[in-house]
């Protein structure tokens, strides 16, 4: 007969008598002393004697509460922490901070209960939920050199509503503008809806498909799945399309396959921790010339053909580190950036581009809010310096976006706030 | 009726400003000025109902002189083990001392609780501080910086980056601040 996860634990803990003091601190350490040598003997010993004493719980339950629309399971899901199974409380507290940065979570805190045997417990997560409708406004102006004013590539909008289907289901719909700074793909804003699925077949993997639709396009769908391979560490698969048939006629799929690495304390106001990515792209886009009568000089065009087909590969990767340097103050270094190759076929010629861009930030923010309080909007004051490198131009046939130079940059104060409803980015800056 | 409800009022109010308003106790010992933390941190509804969690509560002490010429601090853990009903408590001290004991009720956690602590060193004759004490859930700094805490020799200018480590960044349940002028005797 099959043991539950429990029973299976407690017989692992059985075999194991060092773990018998679960949830208990294990040893006891040399006494403080006031001479050198025992001072001496404390560094010496006294240290790994401290690692020892680590408590470690064996999780009988996970039981979410305060919930009113988010699903339960989906945040147990999301702790990546199994019932029947011991945890350290740094293991706890990484859970507590990946439960955190769910976007429809405001807070989260978890205690423990005593379970129904000795040494069992039962975790309890209190979750302070946003509210279904969300909003995201991110937006820079920047006083450019020439007087003009532009946003900066990295701004980016959303405004919907989201609800729980199901045990591990949230749909969304809602209006996103995105910007990226990818010279393959194209900036985009479109009505969106969208499923995903937490917690697939058990496995604490996600799911979610979306479709995307703007004024001219067609519907494009996007599919994104993502696998934890550890606590600190998801690899996601991506496929996207885009299929644009207005003035400037444009089918873009692009596929990538992402491993991150994430340590940070909050999703939108790190503070401390480190956030890596590593993702190999690959792309495929067609330019298509529009139905309808062309008059140029040059070579006689085809109307509705390709006028020009690129297969990308490149690998892009990203670099975050948070460092708190009061309890108020932190700073942020952030790098991102993509190197690679498209081939790209033209009428009568083709030819390869090598690729290379990304940028580079620092940060300093500083909290405006009282962070006791629990549920109350979160503020701060940002100020932070970004430089783009590598080429940055549209590789499109049909050249309408503006171009960044190499030597762009920009510095920018902006002022945030999150609440139960969304985030507020806004901004002003200087670009030279 | 009115008047009994008024005279327990009257009872009550300077009981509970007292409550509010209990304030650490400083003294100096040899080159060294300690702290005495009010009972008053431990029955506070958020620290009682973490104390209550199961899992580690971190008080951080962070002292820094007027001028800003010297900082220190020091570190507090008490665990509730809910099987066993103890206290498992610890603390780290400038002079790199730590004390660790399991206490097995609440009121002697509150008198170990006031046991002075050290977190700054005393050059002159008085020293005006800014004291916050910060209330983490879990334990913040963990084993790691304990061993790092351990192992790198006393440097006074150092010490709160050592002994607050990674939890400078962790939101705090609640937070505590006084001041106050430090006379050697």
């Amino acid at each position: 007969m099959a043991e539950t996860p429990l029973a299976e634990a407690r017989h692992t803990l059985a075999r194991n008598p060092e773990k018998l003091t679960i949830g208990r601190a294990r040893g006891t350490l040399v006494p403080a002393v006031k001479n050198a040598i025992l001072s001496l003997l404390l560094i010496l010993f006294a240290a790994p004697l401290a690692a020892e004493e680590a408590p470690v719980f064996l999780l009988e339950r996970i039981d979410v509460r305060n919930l009113r629309r988010v699903s339960g399971d989906i945040i147990e899901s999301e702790t990546r922490l199994r019932e029947g199974r011991t945890y350290t409380e740094r293991e706890l507290r990484e859970a507590r901070d990946r439960v955190s940065r769910l976007p429809f979570v405001l807070d989260a805190q978890f205690s423990l209960e005593k379970g129904s045997v000795r040494d069992a417990y039962v975790l309890v997560v209190n979750v302070v939920e946003t509210l279904p409708f969300f909003y995201l406004l991110d937006l820079t102006l920047l006083h450019e050199q020439g007087g003009n004013v532009a946003t900066p590539p990295d701004n980016s909008s959303a405004a919907g509503f989201r609800w729980f289907v199901g045990r591990r289901g949230v749909v969304h719909v809602g209006a996103f503008v995105r910007d990226d700074d990818r010279p393959f793909t194209d900036d985009f804003a479109s009505l969106e809806a969208g499923y995903t699925h937490y917690d697939l077949f058990g496995t604490r993997a996600f799911a979610s498909v979306s479709l995307k639709h703007s004024v001219g396009d067609t519907v494009s769908p996007e599919l994104v799945v993502g696998v934890p391979l550890t606590a600190r560490q998801t690899l996601t698969a991506s496929y996207s399309t885009l299929e644009q048939r207005n003035v400037y006629p444009r089918s873009e799929r692009i596929v990538s396959l992402r491993w991150s690495y994430n340590t940070a304390n909050d999703p939108f106001f790190p503070t401390d921790g480190t956030v890596l990515t590593a993702a190999p792209v690959f792309g495929w886009i067609d330019d298509r010339h529009r139905r309808g009568i062309i008059v140029m000089p040059g070579p006689v065009y085809v109307l509705d053909s390709v006028a020009q087909h690129q297969n990308v590969a490149v690998l892009e990767g990203s670099a975050a580190h948070y460092w708190p340097l009061s309890d108020r103050n932190s700073l942020a270094f952030e790098a991102d950036g993509g190197v690679g190759r498209a081939d790209i076929d033209e009428f009568d010629r083709r030819f390869d581009e090598n690729l290379a861009y990304g940028s580079a930030a620092v940060r300093f923010s500083r909290r405006l809010h009282d962070e006791t309080s629990v549920g109350e909007a979160e503020q701060r004051l940002e100020f932070g310096v970004r430089a783009f490198f590598g080429d940055h131009d549209p590789l499109r046939y049909f050249e309408f976006e503006r171009s960044r130079a190499v030597d762009d940059a920009y510095a920018s104060v902006n002022w945030v706030r999150r609440d139960t409803w969304g985030t507020l980015r806004l901004g002003v800056g200087y670009e030279w | 009726m009115v008047k009994r409800a008024l005279f327990a009022l009257l009872l009550l109010l300077p009981a509970a400003f007292a409550s509010a308003q209990q304030q650490p106790a400083f003294a100096t010992n040899g080159n060294a000025v300690t702290i005495a933390l009010p009972a008053s941190v431990l029955q506070h509804a958020a620290v009682r109902k973490q104390l209550g969690s199961g899992l580690t509560t971190t008080f951080i002490v962070i002292a820094r002189s007027r001028d800003r010429t010297a900082e220190g601090g020091a570190r507090v853990e008490v665990r509730y083990d809910l099987w066993d009903e103890i206290y498992h408590v610890r603390r780290f001290e400038a002079g790199r001392r730590i004390d660790q004991q399991r206490i097995e009720s609440l009121e002697k956690l509150e008198q170990w609780w006031r046991t002075p602590s050290r977190i700054i060193s005393l050059n002159g004759q008085r020293i005006v501080l800014d004291v916050e004490l910060r209330v983490l859930p879990f334990s913040g700094a963990e084993e790691e910086d304990a061993r790092r805490w351990l192992s790198l020799p006393d440097r006074t200018t150092s010490l709160v980056d050592v002994l607050i480590g990674t939890t400078i960044s962790a939101k705090p349940i609640v937070s505590f601040r006084w001041s106050a002028e430090v006379v050697r005797r």
